[in-house]
Order: structure tokens, then sequence, then C-alpha cells
């Protein structure tokens, strides 16, 4: 009958490998949140003016609004006054080469198994490493510009693209979106920024790893990828974070537009520190992830596994305003100890024969809570519009938690819309076949669990699939296996 | 848009005068309760679109009807009542016109079985019978619940002794005539099965006119352990009425509740229902059909509350929407943390027809235990085109072809109605209704 409990406590505590603390010198605001702020981390960028502007703008409509309260997720209320709102590395430099790089910073990333050097050599994987919240490495550039494509930080974005910035930056999540999103506005500090010309393959997968380093920092990323007619695009993040004992809010938007014929391939591994197995510390990843089908035939994917941070918040959503666009999510979200996700997505459809595929798994064990949250609404003039949504909750342990929470509305009769959840624990029957089989209790569950995961994992780019493997057998280990 | 004629300080001014006019007998305590309730709506107020549960369905043309909560001077011809009555023969009979019980048309006389109007049971002070009222609903969680309990005017009280296992069905008539219009009605039902009673009850809401008039009900169903009960429930109002259905259940140990549900009628109705099972072995079953056209709004809540281990329950609701219908479905399972074992099952299947019309659906689980089999399922879609065409190869045009595909979708719940002539005139009404959206 499955695993002893005492077996079972044992097995899921396994500690977060990717716990640490770089010493680097930094340059840290001190805490709180003011106009001043807004305008030192304005002047620290050399932004212009228009940009100043705007992030004035969305902090003063910020002021204005209430946190919502709406999710099934519980956390302390958070002192918007006691993080700090910009930190970066001090040694900031126009890096040619990654032997520029403090040499402290790259055993990080080693540490993390993230050896940029080996990967620009063998994987072909150009690396825009977010080390806090400012770029220190970007690598592949000059082989991406050959192909016009073009890959950078924000905030060099907003100096050397500013008619791109301002034609798209907040064109799909606006800066008066919702409480995070107006946060991130006026106090982002960088991130990615892609603009693939028209009719381009980008020649390699491109990825950004993300690290939350300095104690009491906010991260807030900013990111716009623009796919342009004909493109294509296929886009890593990942994410992990040193163990640390007070909660960080990260407040992150992402945005992606797809126009006529282009496609956008976003995949996330998501692994920041979840919290201890009492509940404290760990990261609130309040993301507003949002991308924009505008052209026809256009076509956005959202891939994550989540297996980190204490409360994951985020609902990454299309737009499918395109005729024939797709629109496509599959999540994996693991809660174990007293994580919380509350995650899901939103798939507007208003074009006609807009098609979209929603596949999320949750998997709860512990005192972790999983919330499947998804809108399906189709307009009254999506014509043919299709949708299918599969949402399968796995329980390990009576104390955990897993929720469902679709919402479907359809104004057009020639719709087709499914929606499908089942909720149950890992089969005994099941169990009982693989360990007469003479697996052990462990590897049965292992093997039971990435089956249940198979569908999304194999919508991930190779490299990244066995990442996300590896980082569920961790994060499991024991748990199930 | 007209602002509503109340506020609701006047509906609860109007409620306290009602509960001021009641006749005083042993009731006091009763009287209080009621007290309590229209303070508590005093609170709560009416529901908005902010709160979750009412998304979707606005009560604002409702609110700007002002219905009125007064006792209405029914005149009918016992014929007009008789000729709705249930062609089979029945256990026992409460007939209620305008709210209000009509003794010289009902039967009450059934062994083992109490049938009687909560205005006998509450003038005659039997508190025994009484005790239950509100066991399961409490004050009222929303202000229409509480505004009930304030302002109950009637209402039937059946409670099957133990053992007693009825053959013949008891109906329950609701029928409102012209003198309803403008007001509102507030019908509050009392059903209890004591242990191993086993029975089925036919519940019918029908309109003899076509005044405005809004039904706002309340019913409490209380099965004892090993008890049984079929519940066969038909609302089918005139389009201009509006109806609310609020009905809690509560399960013992083994008990068995099986709902069908018909909504056709009035132009804005909803039915929530809340179970809660409260001992292991019990199942709740609930089928549903909704039929929404032109100006009707159809909305079902469901909350099912698995609060103990080893109960089941499985719900399967289907709507056809025609013209401008809408409906609103939203069917939430909650598997609190010791109720393993628990077995759940939700399906809502929606055939749209229309371009003007539009469907809301949200089926929730929330699991907080893990030895559980749950699921939900919800579909939107349209009838098929190559079942279509099969009928119509077959002769059939495509009038034809439409209704006959839309009454096959329809009778896999149809069919849970026991009454044959009930289920045929369903079938029926139901025919009518497509051919008349269909050349509209």
């Amino acid at each position: 009958m499955g695993l002893p409990d005492s077996r079972m406590d044992e097995l899921i505590q396994s500690d977060y490998t990717q716990g640490f603390v770089t010493q680097i010198e930094s340059d840290t605001l001190p805490p709180g949140l003011n106009e001043g702020v807004v305008r030192t981390i304005s002047a620290r960028k050399d932004e212009p003016e228009w940009m100043l502007k705007r992030r004035l703008a969305a902090y003063r409509f910020w002021r204005t609004m209430k946190e919502p309260n709406w999710s099934s997720i519980h956390h302390p209320p958070i002192d918007y006054q006691s993080i700090s709102y910009y930190s970066s590395p001090k040694k900031k430099a126009d890096l040619k080469s990654l032997d520029e790089v403090d040499p402290e910073l790259l055993a990080t990333y080693e540490k993390l198994g993230i050896p940029i050097d080996e990967q620009k050599a063998l994987a072909g994987v150009a690396v825009d490493a977010v080390f806090d919240s400012v770029s220190v490495a970007t690598t592949f550039r000059e082989s991406l510009a050959e192909a016009g494509v073009i890959f950078c930080s924000m905030s060099e974005a907003i100096r050397e693209y500013p008619e791109l910035i301002q034609k798209y930056l907040g064109t799909v999540v606006s800066d008066r979106d919702n409480f995070f999103a107006a946060l991130n506005a006026a106090v982002f500090s960088d991130g990615t920024f892609v603009y693939i010309p028209k009719g381009v393959r980008c020649p390699m997968e491109l990825s950004t790893y993300f690290r939350i380093n300095e104690a009491k920092t906010g991260q807030f990323e900013r990111t716009l990828i623009i796919a342009d007619a004909g493109s294509y695009v296929s886009y890593l993040e990942g994410c992990t974070a040193p163990m640390r004992d007070e909660n960080q809010l990260h407040a992150a938007v992402v945005e992606l537009i797809a126009l006529e014929d282009a496609q956008i391939k976003y995949s996330t591994v998501q692994n920041w520190y979840p919290g201890d197995n009492e509940g404290r510390g760990g990261i609130y990843n309040f993301v507003t992830k949002r991308g924009d089908c505008r052209g026809d035939r256009s076509h956005i994917s959202w891939t994550q596994v989540e297996t980190g941070s204490a409360i994951t918040w985020k609902y990454p959503s299309c737009l499918l305003r395109g005729k024939d666009s797709v629109g496509e999510f599959y999540s994996v979200a693991v809660t174990k100890g007293y994580q919380q996700a509350d995650t899901g997505t939103k798939m507007y459809h208003i074009g006609k024969n807009s098609r979209s595929t929603i596949v999320s798994k949750g998997i709860s064990a512990m005192h972790g809570s999983n919330a499947y949250r998804g809108l399906v609404s189709v307009a009254s003039g999506a014509e043919n519009a299709r949708n299918h949504t599969q949402c399968d909750s796995l329980l390990i342990g009576d104390h955990c938690t897993a929720h469902t929470f679709p919402y479907i509305e359809v104004r057009n009769p020639t719709a087709r819309v499914e929606h499908e959840a089942t909720t149950s624990k890992v089969s005994e029957d099941q169990l009982f076949y693989c360990r007469q089989r003479g697996l052990s209790e462990e590897d049965a569950v292992s093997m039971i669990i990435n089956g249940f995961c198979k569908e999304v994992f194999k919508e991930l780019p190779m490299e990244f699939a066995v990442e996300a493997q590896k980082l569920l057998a961790v994060s499991l280990e024991g748990a199930v296996g | 848009m007209n602002e509503p004629t109340l506020s609701v300080a006047d509906y609860q001014q109007a409620a306290e005068r009602h509960i001021d006019q009641l006749p005083l007998g042993d009731g006091l305590w009763l009287t209080d309760k009621r007290r309590v309730a229209a303070h508590r709506f005093r609170e709560l107020g009416f529901p908005n679109a902010r709160q979750e549960d009412w998304r979707y369905t606005s009560i604002k043309r409702l609110l700007e009807k002002g219905f009125v909560a007064d006792d209405a001077q029914s005149s009918f011809t016992p014929h007009s009542v008789k000729s709705q009555f249930l062609s089979e023969p029945v256990a026992g009979r409460l007939v209620f016109v305008d709210g209000l019980f009509q003794r010289e048309l009902s039967d009450t006389d059934q062994e083992g079985v109490q049938l009687s109007s909560l205005n006998s049971v509450m003038a005659a002070g039997d508190k025994a019978a009484l005790k239950a009222l509100g066991s399961l609903s409490g004050i009222g969680e929303q202000g229409f619940a509480a505004l009930n309990m304030a302002t109950m005017q009637d209402g039937a009280i059946i409670r099957i002794a133990a053992g007693v296992k009825l053959e013949q069905p008891i109906e329950l008539l609701h029928l409102t005539s012209r003198a309803a219009a403008g007001l509102s009605l507030r019908p509050r039902h009392l059903i209890i099965l004591e242990e191993d009673a086993s029975a089925t009850l036919v519940e019918r809401y029908l309109s003899l006119d076509d005044d405005e008039h809004f039904t706002n009900l309340v019913c409490e169903i209380v099965l004892g352990e090993g008890s049984n009960l079929h519940h066969q429930r038909v609302e089918q109002e005139n389009p201009q009425a509006y109806h609310l259905s609020e009905l809690y259940l509560g399960l013992q140990a083994q008990a068995e509740y099986r709902l069908v549900t018909a909504s056709l009628g009035a132009g804005w109705s909803r039915t929530k229902i809340n179970s809660r099972f409260s001992a292991p072995g019990a199942n709740c079953e609930l089928d549903g059909l909704y039929l929404a056209g032109d100006g009707q709004l159809v909305d079902y809540h469901l909350n099912i509350d698995h609060a103990v281990p080893g109960c089941s329950s499985r719900e399967n609701f289907k709507g056809i929407l025609t013209g401008q219908g809408r409906a609103v479905f939203d069917g939430r399972i909650l598997v609190r943390e010791q109720a393993q074992k628990s077995d759940a099952h939700l399906s809502n299947a929606n055939l749209m027809l229309s371009r003007h019309a539009e469907i809301d659906t949200k089926p929730q689980l929330e699991i907080l235990a893990d030895d559980v089999q749950c699921s939900h399922g919800t579909t939107v879609g349209q009838l098929d085109a190559e079942a279509i065409f099969y009928l119509r190869s077959r002769g059939l045009n495509m009038e034809q072809a439409r209704r006959l595909l839309c009454l096959g979708f329809a009778s896999e719940i149809l069919e849970r109605f026991e009454s044959d002539s009930l289920r045929e005139q369903l079938g029926e009404v139901i025919r009518q209704r497509l051919e008349t959206s269909a050349h509209a």
C-alpha cells in the first residue's frame, strides 16, 4: 500500500542542491519604493526621457491599485517598502569574451551545471545570462547578428532600438494590466529583448538563465520577443536561485508578439528556491506572461516546468487574434513542502479558425497546493474556434491539495470546446505491476510520474527535456521516486 | 437603465413588517430566527457580479422589477389546477398556488408519511418538525436565502417515517396564477426521510398565466441513514418569470439521493444545489437538462461537498442553447481533507445552436485528500454534421434532422424521469421549443 509515511517523509526531504550564495560585490539600492527610486533606476540605466515618463506613469497608477486576492494562494502581506528595487553586479563592463567575466560568477554557473563556454562550444545555444538584474554575459551575438536577429538585454534595446521598443513594449501586457505588471513596468531592472526579422528562422535556440542572487532584492524582469512575419524562434528560460531564508518577490512580465505566419516557442524550467520544509523562505513568483498571435496563421506555444518557488502565480496566455492562429500551453507544476502554485492559461479566441491546446499536469506532495486556473474564451466572431483542454492532477500524501478551476466562455455556435480533468493518486495497481517486474518502489514511482508528464516533456527542446526530467526526479526524490 | 425600485433597506423593512404581522403562537423562537435572517439580509444585501458565484448571472433586471413580498389573493378554477396533476396515481399530493398551500386540492392521507404545509405546522407550533428548518441552509449565506428565511410564506413539510417505502410518487406542485403578478413568492420546503425510508418526489413549478413574478425558493432535504430519495424536478414557469431555487441536501450514512431536474421555463432562472455528505457510504447522483432560448438565462450551480470518507457523487448536466439564450453552469466538487476514498465525477455538455447564444461554464475540482477518484469534463459544441447528413440522406429535412439529434442529446437525461406521462410531456415541450427556435 504505497510507501510507509516515515519512509516517504525521509525520501521527500531532498535538499535544494542549487542553494548557495555567491559572494560578489554588488551595487544595491536601499530598500523602499518611491518616485526617486524609479528615477534612479532609469538614470542608472541611461534611459531616454520617454522611458522614465512611462515608468513614472506606471508607478503612479500602481499606487492606486490593490494587490489581488482572488487566487487560492496564501502568504503574509508583502511589504513593498522593504524590498530593494535595484541590484547590479559592480563589475559591469562591456565584455568582449567570457574571460572578462568575474570568475566567481562563472563558477556559480558551473555549480548549476550551466558552463557557458561549454554550451557555447557544444550545444550551440546562445546564452544571455542574467545575474541578478543586469546582463553580464551575452554570447553568440555575432552569428545572430548575421541572421539579423536582435538578442540583447532590455536596457540595451531601449538605448539601441527605441523605435521597436516604443512600438511594441506594453502592447500585450499594458502598464496597467494588473498589480504586478504595473509594478514591473515601473521598476523593471532588465530582461531580454528578441527581434526576429521577416522570414528568418532563428539559427539557434535562445536561452536566458535567470539567477536571483542578492538577498532582499526583488527581481523585475521584462522580456519582449517579437517574431516578424514568417519567422521562427525558440526561446528557453531557465531559473535557479540560491538558498535564502527570506521571501523574495519576483514579478516579471513577458510579452510575445507573433506576426503573420510567425512562430514562437517559449519554454521555461523554473527551479527557484521553494522555501524549506517548514515553509520558510522561498521565492514569490508572480509573473504576467502573455503572447499575442497578432498575425494570421501565427503560432505561440508556452511550455513550462514549474518545480521551484514558494509561490507560483502565473498564467501564460495567448490572444489568438489572427485567422488560423494557434495557441498552446503545456505545463508541469510540482509543489511539495509548503509550496503553492496557482497557474494555468488563458486562451482568447478572437480570430477565425483559431485553435488552442492546453495540457496541464499538476503534482502535489507533502503540504503542497496546486491549482490549475484557466480560461477559454471564444468571441462571437471566432468562427470554427477549437480548444481541447486536459488537466490532470496527481496527489502524493494526504496533506496536499489539487484544485482545478477552468472557465469556459463561448459566444459562437461553431466553436468546439472540450475540457477534461482528473485527480487521483499514483495508482496502486501500476505500482504493484512495476514492483512485480523488479523495479524498486522509487524507480517505479519515478517511472509513473515521468509517464504522467510525458505529454509536456515531449514539447520541450531536447536539452531542456533532459534537465526537466532530472529536475522532476530530484524535486520529488522520495516523495515518489 | 432603470435604477432598482427598492433598496436593500426597503426589502428589509418589508421583511420586518411581514414578521410583525405573523400570528403569535408557540413559534416565537422561529420569529426570532426570522428577525435574525432579516438582519443578516441587511448585512449581505443582494449578490453582485463581483462575487464569484454571481459573476455571469446578473440580477439587475430582477431588482428593477422590485417584486414585493406579499400574499396573493388567488383566483383560479380547481379544474385548471387539476389538469396539471400527474396522470398516474400518487402516494400523496401537496398543491401550492401563488406560494400558498391549497388543502382542498391536496391529498395528504398516507400512512407513515407526514404531508403538511409549513403554515399549518407553524400554527400548530410543531417544534419537532420545525427543528430541522434551517439545519442545512443556515440563516442564509447569500441575500436571497436570508430573505427567504425572513419572509417565507408557506411550503411543504414532508416527513417519511423510518422504514416506510413508498411505491408511488409524492407530487409537489407549485403553480402561479395571475394574482402573483409583481409579487415575490417565498416558498420553503423541508423534506425528511427517516432511516431506511424510500420515496419518489415529483416537484414541479408551472404557471397558469404569463405574468411576471419572482419565486425565491429554499428547499432542504434531510436523508437519514440508509434512506433513498428519487427526486424529479421540473421548472417550467412562464417566460416572464424569475425563478431562484436553492436546494440543500444532507446525506447520512448509506443514504442515496438521485435527482433529475429540467429547467425549461422562466426568463431568468437559477438553481443552486448544495449537497453535503455527513457520514460514509452515501451516494448522490444529479442529472440535469436545461434549455435556454430567446431572452432566457438558465443558471445551474452545484456545490458537492465530500466532507467525509467513502462517498460517491456523479453529476451529469446537459444544455441546449438556441436564439439569444444564455446558460451558466458552475459545478464545484470539494473533497475535504479527511474524505479519503471519495469518488466524484461531473460532466457538462452544451449544444450551441445559435449565433447569438452564450454559454459560460466552469466545472471546479477542489481536492484536499489524496486517495480519491475525481474527474470533470465539459464540452461546448454543435450537432455533428455527419449525423445530420446521414439523417438527411434518409429523407429527413434539415429541421427534422436537427430536432431528432437534439432530442437524442436530451434523452439521456429525460429517461431518468420515471413517470411516463411526465417524460413524454417534457419531450413534447422540448420538441416545440426547438421548432419555434428554428423558425425564429
